[in-house]
């Protein structure tokens, strides 16, 4: 066991549970490669782009995962700066909100096997597959605001899968139509929901801890309107995400320009 | 291509007071679990505790090994070089009531598929460990 196959396990389930395909698990990793391959700062700039064909033509890993349906690794550092908005006022950059945010998880991590469907002693019955559902529900309570409303998806992105599940478990669709709901082009540059507009840890770089932040810097950027690369138009709510153990935790954070 | 047990020069695992009885019985061919009379919950890792009611007390219960792929995933390319590849990693739903990781032999890896009916297998890996694996019951 290691992390691709807990993540694997993970994903085999929903496929099994809900005919999710494995072309829907690689237009994930087209999406985010190819949004890392136009970014110059990008570990892996330059590379790609990538049809849904090449990553499935990518020799297997940990099935159903693909070497490209997988996160790369890397070095790298990330800082964000946090103050109030009285001192944000006389800084000459566009400052961004914390909206809400929240935490989630269940059981030990990399101790047990990630089972889809265990709910264990929790009185609100989300299972395993959804955690992060409680931070994200927190998270939009606090901000007022609803999946509908978020412009840019910064969603962490070990594994292609990990956004189809992430996607339902936070509520942008619901459960079991997370694969359909990446295809036709929703989830791309000019889409509905672009994610991971970096190339996130597919692409960009996994440097471990930091690229926790990384997904917060770059939903930061959005809202700033500073993104050199697939800047999304208008962009005034992101949400960001991390997490691991093949779905044993997930952490979320809603930013924004204004409060709602 | 057939699906293999792995052979000696495997990361092997760490035995700890709680889990000791499990290794001990697997030399022996059984395949061990917990049972907690106060929640009458069956579980697995062993723990010093339930994991629902916390209770403390519990009794090993010898499993009849068999049970359904919950989820698996064939490996092609292991964390390390000593595992020999490609296995088949699975999460087993015992008859009993509880899941546990193993990995799946004695068939082909596209005949891993959630749902197949599986019995224990036990097999020795070096000198000190008997690692409980699972193959298709339909093939015993």
């Amino acid at each position: 066991m290691y992390t691709a196959v807990e993540f694997a396990l993970i994903a085999r389930r929903h496929m099994h549970l809900y005919g999710t395909t494995p072309e829907q698990l690689a237009t994930v990793a087209a999406t985010i490669r190819n949004n890392g391959s136009d970014h110059p700062g990008a570990v892996y700039y330059g590379r790609g782009p990538f049809t849904v064909e090449d990553i499935l033509a990518s020799r297997i890993v940990a099935d159903p995962f693909h070497l490209l349906d997988c996160s790369t690794t890397s070095e790298g550092g990330a800082a964000v700066i946090l103050t109030t908005a009285e001192r944000a006022a006389d800084l000459p950059v566009v400052p961004v909100r914390i909206l809400g945010g929240g935490s989630d998880a269940l059981g030990p991590f990399y101790q047990h096997p990630p089972r889809w469907d265990l709910t264990g002693s929790r009185e609100a019955g989300i299972p395993n597959g959804y955690v992060g559902r409680r931070a994200a529900q927190h998270a939009f309570r606090t901000g007022g605001l609803t999946p509908a409303d978020v412009d840019v998806c910064e969603f962490y992105d070990p594994f292609s899968f990990e956004i189809i599940r992430q996607f339902e478990a936070f509520g942008f669709c619901t459960e079991g139509e997370g694969g359909p709901f990446v295809m036709d082009g929703r989830i791309g540059p000019g889409g509905q929901y672009p994610i991971t507009t970096d190339g996130g840890t597919m692409s960009f770089g996994h440097s471990g801890v930091p690229q926790h932040l990384q997904r917060v810097i770059r939903a930061v950027h959005q809202l700033q309107g500073r993104c050199d690369t697939n800047q999304v138009k208008d962009a005034e709510v992101a949400l960001c995400s991390n997490g691991g153990a093949g779905a044993l935790f997930t952490h979320v954070l809603l930013l924004g320009k204004e409060l709602a | 291509m057939m699906l293999e047990p792995q052979r000696a020069g495997i990361p092997v695992p760490a035995v700890t007071p709680f889990t000791r009885p499990f290794w001990d019985a697997a030399k022996e061919g059984r395949l061990l679990y917990q049972f907690f009379p106060a929640s009458g919950r069956a579980q697995f890792n062993p723990a010093p505790i339930d994991r629902v009611s916390l209770s403390e007390e519990f009794e090993w219960r010898q499993s009849a090994g068999r049970g359904a792929v919950y989820s698996h995933s064939t490996v092609w390319r292991p964390q390390t070089p000593a595992f020999r590849t490609p296995y088949a990693a699975a999460i087993v739903e015992l008859e009993e009531g509880y899941h546990m990781i193993s990995n799946i032999v004695g068939c082909d890896p596209g005949d891993v598929h959630v749902g197949l009916r599986v019995i224990v297998q036990f097999e020795r890996i070096g000198d000190e460990f008997v690692l409980p694996y699972f193959t298709p019951e339909e093939d015993r």
